[in-house]
């Protein structure tokens, strides 16, 4: 039943019941899905994906979107566009901006407070994330440590793309940075927004990096493996 | 209406475009005067139209109706032109006036359309042309994009035979008479070109540059090289010369624009002549074709090098990477940037030379350079070698230095 193509509306209640009743599992549903009283709805068009873990199957659905959802947890990239004394405004790619308290910095306090540029990029963790309220953000874990979150450094260029580019990035099987990284020397922070930032020390080489990255949209597995080749024999170094 | 939200740029984003324009080079592996790819897709009726260039998606309707005619104008057609841009959301309100304004009285101005071809009786029936632009999708240069869709629509539109009895109107139908196609006199196509500092300035370009941009020029030109319209907006400094040289990009631009328009509407009403033939948008969409689905992006090359083994001399021609630092570690193998040795005292090095890089006798300072003899004072082409370690690499740099305008004035770009 999954891979199965999904329309929004598209009642999947008999798919999932299908499934599970050999299993007998709890089913929690993801992104995509919607719960009607005695029925689960897709409710947007795409391909429904499940994953079963030890007693429970998750259900959700993949599809082309670019517009991001705040989900608590999260790292993502945003863009400094306001300033007050307290906190700045940060867009992450969601509806309304999120606010970023300039206190949520490793050892920042009233006094030592972060050097914040309107422009600037800053990987922060989401806080909180709710319908009602605006997006908190905080660039410390809960041991007060940065761990990689904070302002990113100047220069470099910041690319958006599909969201699911920056999951399949992440996801243990794809090797893309690491192949690109055995090549070339550059920096890369991913947000689950969309959001890619590349540094690299010359343009032409950010260039190609940005590009091997948004041509990651439309490949299948095949069409990964062959870019991974693709990138091993072209730049082929021989050290003697 | 509510609008939505305009994309932030980031500030290393912009400059990240200024500096790479210094260098002839753009994030989509574009040189400064090349154009993206552009194609062009009809739909099932008449006068339908799509058209992508790169990611900037439009589309064109035409429908008509039978009206009376303006007092003034007893004897000559309607043509509306309205465009819709409520699915862009970069520009403001007085921008999207701006973009409209440009677009109708490129076409509407310039006459192109003989709208006297369009009346019926004078004074009395004319027919009244309705043009929808519609946006689908925002990647910058949108005048382009949306004259270009005007114009294949208008050239691909046929309208019905009308007969006269007695001051009575007879609309024939497609089946009893053969519809008749609009009179266009010449494409008049709209191109933008924009400014960065310095009067450095790229064709075509996409949402992100518009965004950071000093200033933009649109151009509306025809193959018979006369300027149809012109515009100039923003805060930077352009010499005449810049003008008269995007004038001239315009030209060839709209040239081959023309004789673009014209292959495809031929093609596609040859397509419709052909019995068994599938027309409209659903078998473009089935081939997956760049028209409505997202272009597959050429690959961009890093460099393209090529040896020459005379005498152990490596000639590189470099032509997206110039100024780019390559090291040879074998007969017919070329790095280039860091991270590619092991050797990471020639890291720091590196590093050392990238912060200086205005200092041109770098390579000169250094103190195991075995060959000294390249003083780096002639203006064409050097190369300034430099073995290190009993060959283990060799360092090459390339400068150009040929001046832009020759090269604008003598060869003017091919389009792809």
């Amino acid at each position: 039943m999954t891979d199965t193509i999904v329309f929004p509306g598209f009642s999947i209640k008999s798919l999932i019941d299908e499934e599970n009743e050999a299993k007998d599992k709890k089913i929690v549903i993801g992104p995509g899905l919607k719960r009607q009283i005695n029925d689960v709805r897709a409710i947007k068009c795409g391909i429904l994906r499940s994953r079963t873990s030890n007693n429970l199957i998750v259900y959700w659905i993949d599809s082309h979107q670019k517009r991001y959802v705040a989900v608590r947890g999260e790292r993502v990239i945003g863009v400094v566009v306001g300033k007050g004394a307290m906190s700045v405004n940060v867009d992450i790619g969601t509806s309304e901006l999120a606010s970023l308290s300039l206190l949520a910095f490793e050892s920042a306090t009233k006094r030592n407070r972060p050097n914040i540029q309107l422009g600037d990029l800053v990987y922060a963790r989401i806080l909180s994330a709710n319908k009602d309220m605006k997006t908190e953000l905080i660039c410390v874990t809960s041991q007060m440590k940065k761990d990689g979150l904070g302002v990113l450094p100047q220069g470099g260029f910041m690319i958006s793309v599909p969201l699911r580019v920056c999951r399949r990035l992440l996801s243990p099987g794809c090797k893309l940075i690491e192949i690109l990284g055995s090549k070339f020397k550059y920096e890369i922070t991913v947000g689950l927004n969309g959001r890619i930032w590349i540094r690299s020390p010359s343009i032409t080489e950010t260039i190609y990096i940005v590009n091997t990255f948004l041509s990651v949209e439309d490949k299948d597995e095949q069409g990964m493996l062959d870019l991974y080749k693709q990138i091993t024999d072209k730049f082929q170094v021989i050290v003697r | 209406m509510q609008r939505l939200k305009p994309k932030s740029i980031p500030s290393c984003n912009k400059n990240f475009i200024f500096t790479a324009v210094k260098d002839d080079k753009r994030i989509d592996g574009r040189s400064s005067k090349d154009f993206r790819k552009l194609s062009i897709g009809f739909g099932l009726d008449y006068g339908s139209s799509v058209v992508s260039l790169g990611d900037t998606r439009v589309m064109c309707n035409i429908t008509y109706q039978i009206a009376e005619p303006k007092a003034v104008k007893s004897c000559e057609g309607l043509l509306n032109i309205r465009v819709d841009l409520t699915a862009s959301m970069i520009h403001t309100y007085e921008k999207v006036v701006e973009i409209m304004r440009m677009i109708e009285k490129n076409v509407k101005d310039s006459r192109c359309l003989d709208l006297e071809s369009l009346c019926i009786i004078s004074g009395e029936k004319v027919y009244a042309l309705e043009t929808d632009i519609i946006v689908m999708n925002d990647d910058g240069n949108l005048p382009e994009c949306c004259s270009i869709a005007l114009l294949a629509s208008l050239s691909h539109f046929k309208r019905p035979d009308v007969s006269v009895v007695e001051d009575k109107i007879k609309i024939h139908s497609f089946d009893e008479r053969h519809p008749i196609p609009l009179n266009i006199l010449h494409y008049p196509f709209c191109t933008s070109f924009t400014f960065f500092d310095n009067s450095k300035f790229v064709c075509d370009p996409t949402q992100a540059e518009e965004q950071v941009c000093d200033g933009y020029l649109i151009v509306g030109s025809n193959i018979y090289r006369e300027i149809t319209t012109i515009h100039i907006s923003g805060k930077s400094a352009i010499t005449k010369d810049v003008v008269l040289n995007c004038c001239q990009l315009a030209i060839e631009r709209s040239k081959f624009l023309t004789n673009f328009v014209k292959l495809v509407v031929e093609q596609d009403l040859k397509k419709r002549s052909t019995e068994g033939a599938e027309i409209g948008y659903a078998p473009l969409i089935r081939e997956s074709s760049s028209v409505l689905c997202s272009y597959k992006k050429e690959e961009i090359e890093l460099q393209e090098v090529q040896e020459n083994y005379d005498d152990d001399d490596v000639i590189i021609d470099l032509e997206v990477a110039q100024n780019t630092k390559m090291y040879r570690y074998a007969s017919d193998t070329v790095g280039i940037g860091e991270g590619r040795g092991q050797n990471w005292d020639f890291i720091d090095e590196f590093q050392e030379n990238v912060e200086n890089d205005e200092n041109e006798d770098m390579y000169i300072e250094d103190e195991e350079t075995t060959n000294n003899e390249d003083e780096p004072d002639s203006k064409a082409k050097q190369f300034s070698k430099r073995s290190k370690n009993s060959n283990k690499y060799q360092e090459i740099t390339v400068e150009d230095d040929l001046s832009e305008e020759e090269v604008q004035i003598l060869n003017p770009p091919e389009f792809k």
